[in-house]
């Protein structure tokens, strides 16, 4: 049976939705990331992959919604925001258990997730983004009003540490990443992908060949804030502390960023991004003073050159490349 | 009755600053589909340009105003024919490429100017009493009266003249306007000229009262982007209409409840307008 | 053959000499790391502050014998970039001392992380009361930290209606007052510490709000001010620019004296930055300014001003004064290990620029007379700000702004 690929901004019909073997190079890197505490002992590289493992749960939870299902959301901070601060409210007032808190972190921003979806059903584009948006600035403005119970901008301190060992913290970052991201995988290579995809493409038209476009809606927008809420609610384990930040249109934005640089609608793509822009930022602290600058060059870059993405523009050009391989003769 | 007063000049004024700085997003978002986050950072640019030009250098405050303002229009002609137009066909890729440019231009006037805030001197310096009541400041009544003005001016030359109307086309319908012998890319150029003079413009008025720093550019931003998409893309009056009510919603929380609350009393409206009316206030144009 | 040995072995014999060498000459360093906001005034203090004390030791000798060696992070005062930039100083830089800081958010959501890593940390900016619960609640684990860089945010707000008090009512006459704090918690928990004070002073607060630090149109609040009949007005701001404000006080000649604590006022390029429009402005100076407060502190106001071209800001003051306490407690117990010093600074009077550093039992700098003691300045011209209070360090009569009558 014949192959067929698409790139990712075309629907992609996987042949054999989860054959092990499509997933080879996905096995590879977790098998290399379960190794790095063994040949890497610097606890600042430790803390920088888990950062980036959270980052990687933020992102693909968010093209499960904008990438996959086409909803412009530029409010993911919204989500991240209600997980960490149940978790932080929980831990700081309460000293509620992670093991609950984290999971109870998911379960609010999924509920969040519910009140933003159903205003949100009839908006599209730029009109989506800005709702999207102004729901996560309206819990921002919130903290600041009952900023005796949320600490205003310095946001609530002490909170319980995931463990004092970063190796500990990282398997446990590792882990949950693992899990989440893969299950977006799992959830958009089988029927469900399929589905949002066609309400992203043609909302009418997945309408009219009877697709309840409403649900499936609502759900992601559920499924989405749920994911994000648990990765948000670990963070905020991981920095013992939380704070407006997180509630911020800059990581809203960066959320954006570093997902439509890596490639919308791939789940892989944004986690790849995260960790590269990530790693890029640290390392360019050597410049300290160009960093801003040199990063949002490389990102205007990157989108002129490589405007599809980074992960599909390189499957796509590997598998020209495999092509090329295979039937040299024709030109 | 005097605080109902001076709500009433206070909130124009707001409203004024608005307006004058959403007008030139709304227009090449109206045209060209464009969503330019670097819009407040033209704003920015100019802001600095007059700075050097008139505070630093000592020009002539009108030579100043017009090299200010023409090299920012330059400025977004480059931009749109550099890194817009490539990217044209991804509306996401566009708003983070011109997100990405206000970043770089922050930087860059990092790097010349310093973290520091930098003083514009006030085009006049006088303090008056409107209607015998209300006590304004020159810099801020001549901010009103200027973007009345130019926003007037502005609807006009849209509506009445050849070159609006050209506009008007390749914003209805692009090949449309090709076949009648317009060229949408000449069309483009030039609205971003006058969107970035106009932001430039903004700059220069309101940059006394505030100062300039390096990370202007981003609450003017979120404002802006607030009054086109709420008063409905595409749509000039829109825009005005949602710059309008954002003014003064701010200035109406500030006197009746607490300045600080103004953010959210904003964003509860935009949720609202929104659930009501899905595009926007006056919107036009489908989104797809 | 046997040349071919002869070689390696004479190379080999060179190579272990050089390497003997060079451990003998390797440089005995300590590495101490400053966080701050490097991109705002208060961090480019605690940036400068360090930098001439490091400068000034390593020329005396340095540290018992180490040479000081500084690694900057900035916090970009925000908690979340503030939890990496010690997180890199501490992993990736590997200091042995921490200090620096300015805002409290940052400082408390940072604590964690340093007391995990049982760093030396002696905190030069946050002013809020709840770092000090840390040290209260769990003396072992946070008995690293040190208030260093200024007093807590209650005492300098006690200062502040001393001042009211002394100044404005009792030689003014003057008891109608408008208090506009920024939207910070830290400002807000000193209004809240004020308003009672305040009232106990004499005092009628004819008019109250809070502000966002990013506001840019003071109308509203003025126009109320000006309705009130205050007659001095009391701001307290570190996160806003300040200039906003001042610009529009005297554009629109808001009748009422300006008063309080504003972080932009505290330094030079304020006058600069507000086109001379904060002549007559009046700002709380909460540790260190060009007075006899010591007999250090006029020599290293004048010297850091020659130096960097700029006043020094609290934090300067602070980071300055950091280094040097370090280097008189290692050097009273002939020590660098963290526990002997944490015991040694504990017990110490160390007369600093900004007064004399002397802890109380959870690690905060006393206040008063015994130990730091703000001074109260007035703009009066382009790098002239005038001491006016406490009067025994006066250096010129009160301006009254010439629009009020």
């Amino acid at each position: 049976m014949k192959q067929i690929s698409y790139t990712a901004d075309q629907i992609s019909l996987p042949p054999s939705p989860l054959h092990w073997k499509r997933f080879r190079p996905h096995m590879v890197a977790v098998c290399l990331l379960l190794l790095v505490p063994l040949f890497i002992k610097s606890t600042y590289v430790i803390d920088l992959l888990i950062l980036c493992n959270i980052y990687a749960m933020f992102l693909s939870s968010w093209d499960l919604l904008t990438g996959y299902t086409g909803q412009i959301s530029f409010g993911h901070s919204l989500f991240i925001g209600s997980g960490a601060y149940t978790a932080g409210i929980l831990s700081f007032y309460f000293q509620v258990p992670i093991l609950i808190t984290v999971p109870l972190g998911g379960v609010v921003a999924a509920l969040f997730g519910l009140l933003l979806g159903i205003p949100c059903l009839r908006l599209k584009g730029p009109y989506l983004a800005l709702a999207t948006f102004a729901a996560s600035g309206v819990l921002a403005a919130l903290t600041a009003v009952f900023w005796e119970y949320s600490g205003g901008e310095d946001g609530l301190y002490g909170i319980a540490s995931v463990s004092a060992n970063y190796v500990v913290k990282y398997y446990w970052s590792l882990s949950l990443m693992i899990v989440i991201c893969g299950f977006l995988l799992f959830l958009v290579n089988s029927q469900y992908g399929l589905i949002l995809q066609s309400i992203r493409e043609d909302e009418s038209a997945a309408e009219a060949s009877g697709i309840n476009v409403t649900r499936y809606k609502l759900i992601t927008f559920v499924l989405s804030g749920f994911l994000a809420g648990i990765a948000g609610a670990f963070y905020s384990h991981t920095q013992m502390h939380v704070g407006t930040d997180q509630f911020s249109l800059h990581l809203s934005i960066m959320v954006v960023l570093m997902s439509v640089v890596g490639g919308l609608g791939t789940i892989v793509g944004p986690i790849v991004a995260g960790f590269l822009l990530i790693l890029l930022n640290e390392w360019l602290r050597v410049i300290e003073v160009v960093r801003v600058l040199i990063y949002s060059f490389s990102v205007v870059l990157i989108l002129l050159f490589i405007p599809k993405g980074i992960v599909p523009t390189v499957i796509s050009g590997i598998q020209k490349g495999i092509e090329k391989m295979k039937s040299p003769a024709r030109s | 009755m005097l605080t109902l007063l001076e709500i009433l000049v206070y909130g124009a004024v707001q409203s004024a600053v608005y307006a004058l700085l959403a007008i030139g997003f709304s227009l090449i978002f109206g045209v060209a589909g464009v969503v330019n986050l670097a819009h407040t950072g033209f704003y920015m640019v100019g802001a600095y340009l007059i700075y050097t030009f008139f505070s630093v250098l000592g020009l002539n405050l009108y030579f100043s105003l017009i090299l200010a303002v023409g090299l920012t229009g330059v400025l977004g002609m480059l931009v749109q024919q550099f890194c817009i137009k490539p990217l044209i066909k991804s509306e996401y890729s566009v708003m983070i490429i011109t997100v990405a440019l206000a970043m770089f231009f922050q930087e860059v006037l990092l790097s010349t100017y310093g973290p520091v805030d930098r003083n514009l001197t006030n085009f006049y310096d006088a303090t008056y009493k409107l209607f015998g009541l209300v006590t304004i400041d020159a810099q801020r009544l001549i901010t009103l009266i200027v973007a009345i003005i130019l926003i007037a001016f502005l609807w006009f030359f849209i509506k009445h003249t050849r070159f609006g109307r050209a506009i008007q086309a390749v914003a209805q319908d692009n090949e449309g306007a090709i076949f009648v012998g317009i060229s949408p890319n000449r069309v483009y150029l030039q609205v971003i000229f006058i969107s970035a003079a106009l932001a430039a413009i903004a700059g220069a008025l309101i940059a006394p009262t505030l100062g300039a720093r390096p990370h202007m550019w981003e609450h003017p931003l979120v404002r802006v982007f607030i009054c086109v998409v709420l008063g409905g893309l595409g749509s000039f009056e829109g825009t005005i209409l949602a710059a309008v009510i954002i003014g003064y919603t701010e200035v109406i929380v500030s006197f009746c409840l607490s300045s600080y609350l103004g953010e959210l009393v904003a964003f509860a409206i935009i949720l609202f307008v929104l659930t009501v009316r899905p595009t926007g206030l006056m919107g036009k144009r489908a989104v797809s | 053959m046997k040349s071919k040995t002869l070689v390696i072995g004479v190379m080999l014999l060179f190579g272990f000499l050089l390497i003997g060498a060079g451990a003998v000459y390797a440089e005995k360093v300590i590495k101490i790391g400053v966080s701050g906001p490097l991109q705002k005034e208060a961090g480019i203090g605690d940036k400068n502050g360090a930098e001439l004390a490091a400068k000034e030791i390593n020329e005396a000798g340095g540290i018992l014998g180490h040479k000081v060696e500084l690694y900057f992070a900035d916090d970009g005062a925000r908690a979340e970039i503030g939890i990496n930039a010690v997180k890199k100083l501490i992993f990736d830089d590997k200091v042995d001392v921490i200090t620096g800081g300015w805002l409290s958010g940052v400082g408390l959501a940072q604590a964690n992380h340093i007391f995990d890593a049982k760093k030396l940390w002696l905190n030069v900016g946050p002013a809020t009361p709840k770092l000090v619960n840390y040290v209260k609640q769990d003396y072992d684990r946070a008995k690293y930290f040190f208030r260093v860089g200024c007093v807590n945010s209650d005492m300098f707000a006690k200062d502040m209606v001393f001042f009211a008090r002394d100044f404005y009512k009792d030689k003014m006459g003057l008891t109608k007052l408008a208090l506009l704090p920024e939207s910070s918690v830290w400002a807000r928990e000193m209004a809240r510490y004020l308003q009672p004070h305040f009232a106990k002073a004499g005092f009628e607060i004819a008019y109250m709000d809070v502000f966002d630090p990013k506001q840019t149109d003071f109308s509203p609040q003025f126009s109320k001010i000006r309705r009130s009949g205050a007659q001095v007005l009391f701001t307290i701001q570190a996160a806003a620019p300040g200039v906003p404000l001042t610009k529009q006080w005297a554009d629109t000649k808001l009748p009422v004296h300006q008063a309080g604590y504003s972080l932009a006022s505290q330094v030079f390029n304020f006058w600069d930055k507000t086109g001379g429009k904060c002549y007559g402005e009046v700002t709380q100076l909460i540790n260190g300014g060009r007075a006899p407060i010591t007999d250090k502190t006029i020599p290293f106001y004048d010297k850091y001003v020659e130096t960097f071209d700029i006043s020094p800001t609290y934090t300067a003051f602070g980071t300055y004064d950091a280094l040097y306490l370090l280097k008189a407690a290692a050097e009273k117990c002939q020590s660098l290990d963290t526990d002997k010093l944490i015991k040694t600074i504990e017990g110490m009077a160390f007369p600093g620029t900004a007064g004399l550093i002397k802890f109380n039992k959870y690690h905060e700098n006393v206040y008063g007379p015994e130990g730091k003691q703000p001074v109260w300045v007035q703009w009066q011209g382009p790098k002239k700000m005038e001491v006016i209070y406490p009067f025994k360090w006066k250096t010129a009569d009160y301006i009254t702004p010439p629009w009020i009558k």
